[in-house]
């Protein structure tokens, strides 16, 4: 890992993005751009799974209607993200904030697109339904809830040693 | 009103103190902040491009905005309170930091923005509920909202990387000890 990171820190591009003092935070001023739309969909979209949103709605539309916004969030949050991982290697991937957001993101993603999955097969009380079952709203509560984890360990990157200790892979 | 004796009183106050000496006090408040704003933003947009006419169109405004203008308010608490405690921290440094007041004076427009058009725009709102485009002058006040607030997000970020750090100065790369320089330059990490 600390061959890789000292490789990537080496690459031309690296060192183009850190030279330019300015790029970082710019890079990251997009990311948290792109983080407050993707709260947005996410919001409304469990909020409607949970049943305290858009009750006259089905789940199919309201659903398809927040299916792209999403998935295009998370694809400009993986290239800001991406950009900012060969800008500072030894910061993002030295640091356990990091692996631990990476993880509850796999997690995330997987929640949400089998709950998008299972709406667009519209079996049972899914698709054509207004209400999802009782298990799928508590789970909805607890994928934003996963998601507020996932920004929190974000910004705990910037002071993961403080935080975890020796846990932190940096430490 | 005497600002400066204002934020000479923060930065004494206890509040201030535990700010600055607690080891675990700005993460956690810097996190609260960071989720309460997205919260606010990322209801408000969804809002916002009902009222553009864009999202949810088959749906009226007033049942978009009613539902999730909630969101909006509570995430902005969230971010008053958490901001203001980092403000205490360091409220002189603040004070005379420019990107601070270009922020607050952006969340100011957007508040002038909102209020315009809740106090004139929204009267008419019975005539426009389920259109779709909405008339032109609330969906003006929509895409004030969304660039307003998106400003306020890249001032706030910039403010982390304003105090005392130098943009022009080139970060010294030492590839003898790159390791090293990359974790020692750990200020510079946590802006």
């Amino acid at each position: 890992m600390r061959d890789f990171i000292t490789w990537l820190s080496l690459s031309d591009l690296s060192i183009a993005i850190g030279s330019a003092g300015w790029a970082v935070p710019l890079i990251q001023c997009f990311h948290i751009v792109a983080v407050g739309a993707l709260t947005g969909a996410l919001l409304v979209f469990n909020l409607k799974i949970a049943g305290l949103f858009a009750s006259e709605e089905p789940l199919q539309v309201v659903s398809k209607r927040y299916e792209g916004w999403i998935w295009g969030a998370i694809i400009l949050l993986a290239l800001t993200g991406g950009l900012l991982i060969i800008a500072e290697p030894a910061r993002e991937l030295l640091a356990f904030s990091f692996w631990a957001k990476m993880t509850l993101l796999l997690i995330g993603m997987i929640i949400v697109a089998s709950f998008q999955l299972r709406i667009r097969r519209g079996a049972g009380a899914w698709g054509e339904g207004t209400t999802a079952p009782a298990g799928a709203r508590r789970l909805a509560v607890g994928s934003f809830v996963i998601w507020v984890c996932i920004m929190v360990l974000g910004r705990f990157i910037a002071w993961d040693t403080t935080i975890w200790g020796s846990w932190s892979f940096a430490a | 009103m005497d600002f400066y004796a204002l934020f000479q009183w923060l930065e004494n106050s206890d509040v201030g103190a535990w700010m600055r000496d607690s080891v675990y006090a700005l993460p956690f408040i810097n996190a609260l902040h960071v989720v309460s704003v997205v919260v606010l933003f990322g209801s408000l947009i969804t809002v916002d491009l009902r009222l553009i006419g864009v999202l949810a169109r088959t749906r009226t405004f007033t049942r978009v905005s009613q539902e999730l203008l909630r969101f909006t308010w509570v995430g902005f608490a969230g971010a008053l309170i958490s901001g203001l405690l980092m403000l205490t921290a360091n409220a002189t440094e603040f004070y005379v930091n420019k990107i601070f007041w270009f922020k607050m004076g952006t969340i100011v427009l957007a508040g002038l923005n909102m209020m315009f058009f809740e106090l004139r725009t929204m009267k008419t709102v019975s005539h426009w509920d389920a259109t779709c485009p909405p008339p032109d002058r609330a969906r003006l006040a929509g895409v004030l909202s969304i660039s307003l607030w998106t400003a306020v997000i890249f001032l706030g970020r910039w403010i982390g990387y304003t105090k005392g750090f130098d943009f022009d100065a080139p970060i010294d790369i030492d590839l003898d000890n790159l390791m090293f320089s990359m974790l020692a330059a750990g200020g510079f990490g946590a802006a």
